[in-house]
């Protein structure tokens, strides 16, 4: 998986995303070690203490644990999953509506549209 | 830490040096039997002209060789003492040498130690490349340096300990002679460093500026020393042959070039110390 | 004040009637990637070598982890110059046995194992290798310390995209994370995603300082951006008349 970064947000914030993304799609699976924050940002090609930031990040949100003797791993609680998979498709179907609304499209207008789309 | 800057120093210098202090010799061997063979066959009329006229061209080519290695020993000794310290230091390789945990003085130092050295080893083998020419080139030679040899030496045992005390600080000199025009360039270069443009020179400016300053100073030295002293402590040209010098003359000049040298060392420290400037 | 790895109070220097350092004010604490950001003839390479000994300033204070450019400091710091800075006769493995000798910070297997990865052959002289070997060797030297500030000038000038990721993931993957790094470059949109804080420099002066993240938080863009609006149109002769 190829990390994408853009120039108008800061990098920290899209490194959580993208790490979110991949433990969600199960990249990392649950209860897996993430590597070390270093390994991270070499592969991403980013500063070690920006990386820092976005695992701290992940903490926050219960994604990953971090304990003494396993480092950080995915975190095994389904709850948190599921919940930030929600959360992130909120996200993705409130984007949907607002750039069909930019186009001119009324909500139903949009939702039909959506359902020609998948046949 | 002088220790090891003295050792890398040392390391860039015995590349150059090892072939040179080599070949000056070698080609005095050479030129010294071609010689005995031109004196040898010259007068042997069953050996063709042309053969004694090779052999002269011979002799010519080798004496041009020899005169060119003890010309390029020399040149070598300078442009090298020169050289390592303008390039070693104030340019590029300087980038590199004083970001290194060390202190200014240290890097002054072993430059002058390992110069000093090179010097005197470079006129050590200049003169042993002139021994090795007279001592080879014909029998005569080597028959009236033996007989000298032999008198000078009967003399030398029969002197006192002045004498050995004297040699020892001629050579004392001599080394800190060597050492003293060395830090002389140094300080020319240091101060020369000092000139925003054409700081090469600045650099001979300021030799040149450090030779009259000095004359006139020594001089005036010289002149008060002379007169406040009795006349006889000071007549160092003694009669008697074997004690060429007088000892209070040796150490008086002895510790002039080594003031010298303190205040080349000490204007060169400085500088590079406080006005440091790699562009 | 204290605790900051880099301390500099106005500091000038001229060359002569050239003015490179104005009055230049600039504090960095340790842990950090920092750019040292400017146009060319800014004051860059002056700043860092002045942090570094090779120049002396006019006027001002500069301190290196509470200490003036010297013995000290020069042990704790690793400087990337902007040309190659080696005497051509000497091998790869004698400027690895210089640094050993000298830095107690040098990690000489780090080094040869940087050496093999890049297949440069140790045995060589300094003087048969190409411009680019040059300057991997001197990254590999000033890499395999672990200083507490590495002063790196103009690192990734003048190469192409690949060695430039190869030098900026060298960079990442060795430094030690107790020190500072301070990269001075102009090309800000290769740097930008390694770096936490960036410091724009202009006519010998800081004229701004922040974390990367802060900017693009803040302004909403990226710090290549706010280089290019804050450096743009200044016109001929600078300033307003």
């Amino acid at each position: 998986m190829e990390w994408k970064l853009d120039d108008s947000r800061p990098i920290w914030i899209q490194l959580q995303e993208q790490l979110t993304r991949k433990i969600l799609s199960g990249w990392y699976h649950e209860g897996e070690k993430l590597p070390s924050v270093r390994e991270l940002a070499s592969e991403a090609g980013v500063n070690p203490n920006t990386m820092q930031r976005a695992l701290v990040g992940l903490d926050m949100e219960g994604l990953t644990v971090t304990n003494r003797t396993m480092g950080r791993t995915v975190t095994e609680d389904h709850a948190v999953l599921e919940g930030m998979r929600g959360t992130l498709a909120e996200g993705i179907i409130r984007q949907f509506y607002e750039s069909a609304a930019e186009l001119g499209y009324t909500k139903a207008q949009a939702l039909e549209l959506l359902k020609r789309s998948d046949g | 830490m002088l220790g090891k800057l003295i050792k890398y120093d040392l390391k860039s210098m015995s590349r150059a040096f090892i072939p040179m202090w080599l070949l000056a010799p070698v080609v005095a061997l050479m030129l010294s039997f071609s010689i005995r063979g031109t004196v040898a066959w010259a007068n042997q009329s069953r050996l063709g002209s042309l053969f004694v006229v090779g052999n002269g061209l011979l002799m010519a080519i080798m004496g041009i060789l020899f005169f060119g290695a003890l010309v390029g020993l020399f040149v070598m000794t300078v442009v090298f003492v020169i050289q390592r310290f303008w390039n070693g230091l104030l340019k590029e390789e300087g980038y590199l040498m004083f970001t290194l945990p060390v202190k200014t003085w240290e890097l002054v130092v072993s430059k002058a130690l390992t110069a000093t050295l090179v010097s005197g080893v470079s006129i050590l083998m200049g003169i042993f490349s002139g021994m090795i020419l007279a001592v080879f080139s014909t029998e005569e030679v080597i028959r009236s340096l033996s007989m000298a040899w032999k008198y000078v030496f009967s003399e030398i045992i029969e002197l006192g300990p002045t004498f050995w005390l004297n040699v020892l600080l001629f050579i004392l000199l001599l080394i800190l002679g060597t050492a003293q025009s060395i830090y002389h360039a140094y300080a020319a270069m240091a101060i020369g460093h000092l000139f925003q443009t054409h700081k090469v020179v600045g650099s001979c400016v300021s030799y040149i500026a450090i030779s009259i300053t000095v004359s006139i100073v020594s001089n005036i030295v010289n002149a008060i020393v002379s007169t406040a002293l009795p006349d006889n402590w000071f007549n160092y040209w003694s009669y008697d042959l074997m004690e060429m010098m007088s000892t209070a003359y040796l150490l008086y000049l002895i510790l002039g070039t080594f003031l010298e040298l303190v205040v080349y060392h000490v204007i060169t420290e400085r500088i590079l110390s406080t006005k440091l400037n790699l562009e | 004040m204290s605790g900051m790895l880099i301390q500099c109070q106005e500091v000038w220097k001229n060359y002569g009637s050239k003015r490179a350092l104005q009055g230049l004010n600039l504090q960095l604490e340790s842990g950090k990637i920092v750019g040292l950001l400017g146009p060319n003839g800014s004051g860059k390479t002056t700043l860092i070598k002045t942090l570094n000994g090779l120049l002396t300033p006019d006027h001002g204070v500069v301190l290196v982890d509470g200490e003036e450019p010297g013995t000290y400091t020069k042990s704790i710091v690793s400087y990337l110059p902007d040309k190659p800075y080696f005497a051509g006769w000497m091998k790869v493995s004698d400027l690895f046995d210089l640094f050993e000798d000298f830095y107690e910070d040098f990690d000489r297997q780090k080094a040869d194992q940087m050496c093999k990865a890049l297949q440069i052959d140790e045995r060589l002289r300094m003087k048969t290798l190409s411009k680019g070997t040059k300057e991997k060797v001197q990254l590999i030297l000033v890499m395999s310390r672990q200083a507490r500030l590495y002063l790196l000038d103009e690192p990734i000038a003048g190469v192409d995209p690949a060695a430039r990721d190869y030098i900026l993931s060298t960079i990442l993957n060795n430094y030690n994370p107790e020190g500072t790094v301070l990269i001075s470059t102009h090309l800000i949109s290769d740097v930008e995603r390694v770096l936490d804080e960036v410091v724009f420099i202009r006519d010998g002066r800081v004229v701004f300082q922040d974390l990367v993240d802060n900017i693009r938080e803040k302004e909403g863009k990226s710090v290549d951006e706010l280089f290019r609006e804050v450096f743009r149109t200044v016109p001929f002769g600078g300033g307003e008349w």
